[in-house]
């Protein structure tokens, strides 16, 4: 049987509603707690504040991995927790409230180690961690919530785009949890413990940006329907779009069979895994989108098209600037700041036009303030890495170690600090304005 | 329209396969020769502070700066978060820098190339630096908090001084 989704607030009962309140309020609840982190970093850096900081000067690192682990995983993990729960099969509540409630326990597991300043801080690729029996613990817990609620849409055929949109995705995001788990079975014990969490999360870790490319072009196919009238691309060919994609994800785990996984094979072959797997399918959908919104005419009043557009102009900048990379280059920040950025206007745009309607919550104040101080925060933000990383400024460091030896790099990383301090804003008022409103009872439906 | 929208469909997934198909042969592109041995690192480290000390022209960064006879082998050791010695290489000249991480998993890239790094193996690398001011030597592998700062600056003199 064929389950379509539909996209009206009649469209889910009340358990339905409350799951999917459940997994944005962990969504929305993570990026609240990744803000505040942020300004603890802040304090942690500034003489004097950092005296009476509970926990030393040390923080900083270990803020820092806590940070990028709940505004970057938790946020889109839980964000595609709840679009699971529009493609879930009518009896499959259970297994949903099951999977939130282990996302929830380990985000907490994964907070409970940073506040008690335990642990020492790895700040490897895609998942930093604190060295913690509790963190590698809520690590799993996190991706077993997550995985089960992604799990139980595929016992099903749900009908439309965005139905084999979400089940691919989910597909997608089991592929890298066994990633994960093959590499924890690979890794011999003994290895150096910063190259092995390097590794722990390296093959995983490029498979998550999969899904993270399909949750954003989810967000651009519906949210053209609901501003344009019309997918960014038709049907079918949106569907081969989210296939393709899946189809380099499930291949993902053969790297595991055939190469060593501490090897730098291994490590390359990731790196061309999304080389070839990854550009194409959002580059015909983002044509099509960009078609779309020359055809249509764009209005900007619409959270929706401007959601759109925005998220199009900052993604296509980190996709350009992807392009553009080499090993070890200093322009990275500028390609990963952007394309996350992109992401993160598509899942607003899905959370204010789609999403809140769905919970029968009203609109949000200064919609159209959050994405104008986000989108071009982050494209200020973006194009300021790429310059400082064009003069060869250092990845990852502050102060003294940044170099800051010219006024191009002034400069750069002035652009770096403005743009980040206005995305800051938009993403601060984001948080408030949809926090309030999940927080708030729902409206009684007419 | 629906036709267009199933040979669109049709088209991209051809693309993908192809891709799908293609994505192993970056291997035999990539794999680049290098010279590798055996060495324990106690040993290594002995020998490049000998070379350092017979070659040492001055200090940078807190480090020896070695200017190396032309066409010799040199050896630099990569650890937690240096490439030690600095050198300055005279341009137009070729050298064999023989690098050998003394600590945990390392990489070397130069010139947009990488070489796994792994302690007790010593990895040989063929440079000819053009006229150019500096060459910059970096590690791509994930090594610790330091990670990041782990490059070295190899300056390029046009003659010997």
């Amino acid at each position: 049987m064929f389950m379509k989704i539909a996209w009206d607030s009649t469209a889910l009962d009340k358990p339905a509603r409350a799951e999917l309140r459940g997994w944005l309020l962990l969504a929305l609840g993570a990026l609240a707690v990744a803000g505040a982190l942020a300004l603890l970093l802040a304090l942690s850096r500034a003489p004097g504040a950092q005296d009476w900081l509970p926990w030393g000067a040390d923080f900083f690192h270990k803020g820092l991995v806590t940070h990028v682990v709940f505004s970057f995983q938790i946020w889109l993990l839980a964000m595609l927790g709840a679009l699971t729960v529009l493609a879930a099969p009518l009896g499959m509540r259970g297994v949903g409230f099951v999977g939130l409630g282990l996302a929830v326990v380990g985000s907490a597991l994964l907070l409970a180690p940073t506040l008690s300043g335990s642990g020492e801080a790895s700040l490897n690729n895609y998942v930093p961690v604190l060295v913690h029996p509790l963190y590698y613990l809520g690590l799993g817990c996190l991706g077993a919530g997550v995985g089960l609620a992604a799990a139980r849409t595929l016992l099903h055929r749900a009908a439309g785009v965005a139905g084999f949109a979400i089940q691919t995705m989910a597909v997608a995001l089991l592929s890298a949890l066994l990633c994960f788990v093959l590499a924890a079975m690979a890794i011999p014990a003994g290895t150096d413990i910063d190259h092995l969490n390097e590794r722990l999360f390296w093959g995983g870790g490029h498979v998550l940006q999969v899904v993270n490319t399909m949750l954003l072009m989810l967000g651009w196919q519906v949210l053209a329907l609901r501003a344009l009238g019309q997918g960014a691309l038709p049907p079918l060919t949106a569907k081969a779009a989210f296939a393709a994609l899946a189809l380099f994800a499930l291949a993902a785990p053969l790297v595991y069979l055939r190469l060593d996984v501490l090897g730098l094979a291994h490590r390359q072959a990731f790196t061309q895994l999304l080389w070839y797997g990854l550009p194409l399918p959002p580059l015909v959908m983002g044509a099509g989108l960009a078609w779309q919104l020359v055809r249509h005419g764009i209005d900007w009043r619409s959270p929706a098209a401007l959601a759109l557009v925005l998220s199009l102009a900052v993604f296509a900048l980190g996709g350009a600037a992807g392009f553009a990379l080499g090993v070890a280059d200093t322009r990275t920040p500028s390609h990963y700041h952007a394309v996350i950025g992109g992401v993160n206007l598509a899942l607003m745009g899905l959370i204010h036009a789609v999403l809140l309607p769905l919970l029968r919550r009203g609109a949000t104040k200064w919609v159209r303030a959050q994405f104008h101080l986000y989108g071009f925060g982050q494209l200020l933000h973006a194009l300021g890495f790429y310059l400082a990383g064009l003069a060869g400024v250092a990845r990852k460091t502050a102060g003294a170690e940044q170099g800051l030896d010219s006024a191009f790099k002034l400069v750069a990383m002035g652009a770096v600090g403005l743009g980040g301090a206005i995305a800051v804003l938009g993403g601060v008022l984001f948080v408030i304005q949809v926090l309030g409103r999940l927080l708030r009872r729902e409206a009684c439906h007419g | 329209m629906a036709d267009t929208d199933r040979w669109g469909a049709m088209a991209l997934l051809a693309a993908t396969l192809v891709l799908l198909g293609a994505w192993p042969v970056w291997r035999m592109v990539e794999t680049v020769p290098t010279d590798a041995y055996a060495q324990a690192p106690e040993l290594f480290i002995q020998g490049a502070e000998t070379y350092a000390a017979a070659h040492k022209i001055g200090e940078r960064d807190g480090m020896p700066l070695v200017q190396p006879p032309p066409g010799s082998e040199i050896p630099v050791i990569a650890r937690r978060f240096e490439f030690w010695p600095a050198l300055e290489l005279q341009a137009g000249q070729s050298y064999r820098i023989h690098v050998a991480s003394t600590d945990t998993v390392h990489t070397v890239v130069v010139d947009g190339r990488e070489y796994s790094l792994i302690p007790g193996q010593v990895r040989v690398v063929e440079v000819t630096p053009a006229s150019k001011k500096t060459i910059v030597i970096q590690c791509g592998e994930y090594c610790g908090l330091g990670h990041n700062r782990m490059r070295g600056t190899v300056t390029i003199a046009e003659s010997m001084h």
